[in-house]
């Protein structure tokens, strides 16, 4: 009876090493170890043996059963893995598709560069003040050493309401606004970004457009720190090895004041066309705040001083993102405002 | 400002280029703009004489003329020009002289005479716009000793270099050359040559000849007045001609071209009068009478308001003071007698009038930024002076002098340690008197560490102390004041609101929305565009009072017209898939007198879709309808926070009646949200269908920030999913389905979620079907199938009851 096991043993490890599919390999299992398979029909004879003999037979008929089971489920994996790879095969695309478009949004340049601008003076301890943007003549002029007739207005034409009334010519009325609501606590440390509005309309000039205005005042602020700080703003916003060049220019509600240059980012300082070969780049305004500015919003100019400073973002966001045309700031084109 | 090179050195010793001082001058606060060489425009331009001018035949004007130009031969040369004659001298163009404009000289054959070149006019060599005639040259060499051949730009001295220098509105003072080579001598340490101002005075006394009256001291606050008498009228010295073409004005004769020369040199306006014309050899200073005229001498008849600076004689109004001279007291060839007026007006209305009459000039622009009234003494001396070298003139003695008050100079003390306090140096009292000193300005000492400084009138932009301090900056020069950053310690930030905003602009583009900058003034014609009735809200706008055209001319009270033009513009360049949005006030004005009351001015924001979605090959794009933006204002509220947004149907005549809705947060209407009118789309040359949104932000950030923690645990035990169909009519919102829903299903029903309608057949007429599926939870066990039983019939009841909304 071993040999006869022995014999239908080999024969079904056989047939499961011949088996084409799943399907034949299920009949091998069933015809070897079904109800009525032929390793079961041995096992059934289990009682014919003498009981000396029997162990032997059911260890001999477990061991095959166990031989063949193993054969049948390594062959079945055989088989499921050959399905899986003929099915992925068949599942192959064409990788090199394009991806499903999202539909693909934008923050507009000139937001993008606010909140630049916003973080780096966030980070040198700025906070953010706003104000209305139609300001009384007193905001926007008065309180900041124009008094009406002043020849200066003429470098900021208005437009009016009334003669009480105007759309705010930079955020400087913002930093008096400020200073009135701290009335006297310092240090007063502000940046007031924002739409301002004066009436020029040419390929330079628009007739909207927005500026970060920045005021530190404080126990003794000097114009050496105008310096280092609007420095630093420098090399932040356009590049590490950036330098400033400071040189006395006029505002009425800054003394000293001057205009910053920053060295070309384009040819490093050697002259180019972008810096029309001086090597530099107006970008801002700036000053120690006259001392006028300081008392009509009620700080002692002998206890406290302070500098301010003011830029166009269009202007930074033109030079840092080499914008040749204005007018493309607020045109709205979705090929433009895809395009950084 | 034009800056001769050439004029200034005559105050100045200049060794440097005129470029080097053009950056020392922009380095000092003065910037420049570019220098400018003059004589180089053209060349082979020589001095030459005409030996004999005898007329074509068969034409009506040429004349052929031989010319010598100092060499063997003389050349024949044909010339039209009506002042052509012996003995001439003329600027002759030889053949292969380049004229401006690249025009090239070569021999022509004219009449049957071959022309060697041609003699040349003013406006030929680009020296000014006279083309009356050749240049005469006669005068600039009256001894008659002329250098034939010579290079006209040697011979005559032309060749100079301007700068031209942006003046900044504190430093009026250098619209003077000599204040300029003041300036400049702060920086190059040398003395300033000031012109001799001495002439004999062999006329009669002043006070004899002419009398003079100010009747408001207000309105000029000094007139002084000098007489020269017997001049000749003619050409100014070449010198003279040259500085002033140099400086952009136009040489006209001795005495005019006297009384610009003392302006720009002295930054002293002078006025001019024929004296013989003055009726009644009288002069009164006063204002206008409202509807008073006179003729000014560019030929207008000028018509004044009232108020406006009129110097008259005995008859009326002989000037327009500081800003155009009369036609009845104009210098002309025939005048003799020459008054000269130097005088100081009010400078706001100096502004007025020549704003009003639409007259600019040198002379007002000076006036209207302020001019030292010390100086008119001087500058009247100096154009006396001038007038009786060039003009053959003989001086009345002595000068009238009506004046109020001489403004005394300024004394301020300048304190070492303020100056470094404030700049953050270390500048020792030595090297700040150093600065003070080479200003020009007297100091003496005031204490230890202290100047006392004396500011000279023409420096009237310094009166307080900071201002001194400026000086010893920008002189010592701004590249030594150190870089430190402030010691204050504080925390920067945005506020919370600001901090929504950027977070709600990221959501909106994330939302694939992209944000447009539109200006806030807007065409009030928007209105009609919109089809708004005559009493909607946005119909109250607040006006430019000036505004630049009717584009921009009134506060934009909806961000929509810019949007939908925004839209406009990039369909008619066929951009046709367009989402936008935009932050940004919209301005609603005050209910009484808006012109002089704040406007409140509400932070919104704007939303647009239009146009054609991409379609992609992989996916199908929906086109764009009111539940798109739906998704993303619920989007946007959620990123917020904000889950309770609802919608009631909104009634603008701009929006689809029935696809659109107002956005309603806690029972206040924050916005709207819909299909555009398809009138108003074809209005905004829109295709299609566009579709708008539009929100105040306010509220939604008060919302936003309003909010508690909520509960961020995961449910302990699983929910029971149930879905529910229902049928009903279509006239009852699903909005109020879902809150039916919600109410009835108890404290276990945790989510609702349409995921089906339906309104086909077999579904009736007027009816639809809604799919739900729901959520049944509890945090503290599992719900029995009895429990949500319980819970779903009793949504399925008040379905039926309240909607006759029946089970599918």
């Amino acid at each position: 009876m071993l040999e006869e096991l022995k014999q239908i043993e080999a024969e079904a490890l056989a047939a499961v090493a011949n088996a084409a599919d799943a399907e034949q390999l299920t009949e091998i299992k069933v015809a070897y170890l079904g109800k009525k398979g032929k390793i079961t029909a041995v096992s059934r004879q289990m009682g014919q043996v003498s009981p000396e003999e029997r162990p032997a037979l059911g260890a001999a008929v477990n061991q095959a059963k166990g031989a063949v089971e193993t054969a049948i489920s390594s062959r079945m994996a055989e088989f499921r893995s050959a399905q899986m790879a003929a099915a992925l095969a068949e599942e192959t695309i064409d990788i090199s598709l394009p991806g499903t478009s999202l539909p693909r949004g934008s923050r507009h340049i000139l937001s993008v560069v606010q909140e630049q601008m916003e973080d780096i003076f966030i980070g040198l301890g700025y906070s953010i003040a706003e104000g209305p943007q139609v300001e009384y003549d007193y905001y926007n002029f008065e309180a900041l050493n124009l008094p009406p007739e002043h020849p200066a207005r003429d470098m900021q034409d208005s437009f009016y309401f009334s003669e009480k009334m105007l759309l705010r010519t930079h955020t400087s009325p913002v930093q008096v606004r400020t200073m009135e609501r701290m009335a006297g606590q310092l240090p007063v440390k502000v940046i007031s970004p924002g739409v301002v509005y004066r009436r020029d309309d040419d390929a330079t000039h628009s007739p909207m457009f927005h500026q970060v205005e920045g005021l530190l005042i404080d126990k003794h602020v000097t114009f050496a720190d105008l310096s280092g700080t609007l420095l630093e703003f420098a090399r932040q916003m356009f590049g590490e090895d950036r330098e400033i060049r400071l040189r006395p220019s006029y505002f009425p509600f800054t003394e000293p004041s001057a205009e910053v240059d920053i060295s070309c980012f384009a040819c490093g300082g050697k002259g180019c066309r972008l810096c029309k070969g001086s090597g530099w780049i107006e970008i801002l305004g700036s000053g120690e705040v006259h001392p006028k500015v300081l008392a009509m919003s009620g700080y002692d100019p002998e206890q406290c001083s302070g500098f301010a400073f003011g830029m166009g973002i269009e202007r930074v966001a033109m030079l840092k993102y080499g914008i040749t045309d204005m007018r493309l700031l607020f045109d709205n084109d979705i090929r433009f405002l895809h395009s950084f | 400002m034009r800056v001769s090179y050439n004029w200034l050195k005559q105050y100045l010793d200049l060794e440097m280029p005129a470029e080097e001082l053009a950056k020392r001058y922009t380095l000092a606060g003065l910037e420049y703009d570019e220098v400018i060489t003059v004589g180089e425009e053209f060349s082979g331009v020589v001095v030459a004489k005409v030996l004999s001018c005898d007329k074509v035949e068969k034409s009506d004007h040429l004349h052929i003329c031989q010319v010598d130009i100092g060499a063997a031969e003389p050349l024949n040369i044909i010339c039209g020009a009506p002042n052509v004659r012996e003995g001439l001298l003329v600027a002759c163009a030889k053949v292969g002289a380049v004229l401006p404009g690249d025009f090239e000289i070569s021999a022509r054959k004219t009449f049957g005479y071959l022309s060697q070149g041609m003699l040349c006019s003013q406006k030929e060599l680009g020296l000014s716009e006279d083309h009356s005639g050749i240049w005469e040259l006669n005068d600039y060499f009256p001894d008659a000793d002329a250098p034939l051949g010579m290079d006209v730009v040697e011979a005559l001295d032309i060749r100079d270099e301007v700068l031209i220098i942006e003046l900044t509105p504190n430093r009026s003072d250098c619209l003077g050359m000599i204040n300029l080579a003041r300036e400049a001598a702060a920086y190059t340490g040398g003395p300033v040559h000031y012109p001799d101002l001495s002439y004999p005075e062999d006329g009669g006394k002043i006070e004899e000849l002419i009398s003079i009256e100010v009747a408001d001291e207000q309105l000029c606050p000094r007139y002084l007045a000098r007489l020269v008498q017997g001049v000749k009228i003619g050409p100014s010295p070449l010198w003279m001609q040259n500085y002033l073409r140099a400086a952009g004005m136009r040489p006209i004769n001795n005495v005019v071209d006297i009384s610009n020369f003392v302006m720009l040199e002295m930054n002293q306006p002078l006025h001019t009068f024929d004296y013989q014309s003055l009726r009644g050899q009288k002069i009164l200073v006063r204002a206008a009478e409202p509807g008073e005229e006179m003729q000014t001498l560019d030929g207008k008849d000028r018509k004044f308001s009232g108020g406006e600076i009129l110097i008259c004689d005995d008859d009326g109004p002989v000037c327009v003071a500081g800003v155009m001279g009369g036609m009845n007291s104009e210098v002309t060839e025939q005048t003799t007698d020459i008054l000269i007026e130097a005088a100081a007006f009010n400078p706001v209305s100096i502004r007025r009038t020549s704003r009003r009459l639409g007259i600019p000039s040198e002379a007002s622009m000076r006036f209207e930024k302020g001019i030292d009234i010390a100086s008119c003494d001087e500058a009247a001396k100096r154009a006396a002076q001038l007038m009786v070298k060039y003009c053959g003139g003989t001086a009345a003695q002595g000068k009238i002098d009506v004046c109020s008050a001489i403004p005394q100079p300024v004394q301020i003390i300048l304190r070492a340690e303020r100056v470094n306090h404030l700049l953050g140096t270390s500048f020792t009292l030595d090297e700040i008197q150093g600065v003070i000193t080479a200003l020009g300005f007297a100091l003496e000492a005031a204490g230890d560490d202290a100047l006392l400084v004396t500011v000279p009138t023409y420096r009237q932009d310094i009166s307080l102390e900071v201002d001194l301090i400026e000086e010893v900056a920008r002189i010592k020069g701004f590249d030594l004041i150190p870089k430190t950053l402030p010691l204050n310690e504080t925390i920067g930030g945005r506020t919370p609101k600001q901090e929504l905003l950027r977070s709600l602009s990221n959501t909106c583009a994330a939302c694939g929305l992209n944000e447009a900058v539109n200006y806030s003034f807007i065409h009030p014609g928007e209105a009609d565009l919109l089809r708004l009735p005559a009493e909607h809200p946005w119909r109250s706008t607040l006006a430019i009072s000036n505004p630049l055209s009717e584009d921009q001319s009134v506060m934009r009270r909806s961000l929509l017209p810019g949007l939908l033009h925004t839209a406009e513009r990039n369909m008619a360049r066929r951009n046709l898939d367009l989402r936008f949005f935009e932050t940004g006030m919209v301005f609603i004005p005050a209910a009484e007198t808006p012109e002089k009351v704040q406007p409140q001015e509400v932070l919104t924001l704007g939303m647009l879709l239009a146009g054609t979605p991409t379609d992609n090959w992989h996916v199908k794009a929906a086109p764009y309808d009111y539940f798109t933006m739906k998704g993303i204002v619920e989007r946007i509220a959620l990123s917020l926070g904000i889950d309770n947004l609802k919608f009631a149907r909104a009634n603008e005549e701009y929006l689809h009646p029935g696809r659109s809705a107002v956005i309603i947060l806690d029972s206040l209407q924050i916005g709207i949200i819909g299909e555009l009118h398809p009138q108003v789309a074809e209005n905004y040359q829109l295709s299609g269908r566009v579709i708008v949104a539009e929100l105040s932000l306010e509220p939604l950030f008060l919302a936003a920030l309003a909010q508690g923690n909520k509960d961020h645990s995961l449910p302990r035990y699983p929910a029971s999913n149930r879905d529910i169909a229902v049928i009903g009519s279509c006239d009852i919102p699903e909005q109020e389905i879902a809150a039916t829903i919600r109410e009835a299903g108890g404290e276990y029903l945790r989510a609702v979620r349409l995921f089906d309608l339906y309104d086909q057949a077999p579904v009736p007429e007027g009816q639809r079907s809604l799919a739900y599926a729901l959520d049944f939870r509890d945090d503290n066990r599992t719900l029995t199938d009895k429990e949500v039983d319980a819970a779903f019939a009793a949504i399925v009841k008040a379905l039926a009851d309240r909607h006759d909304y029946q089970l599918r």
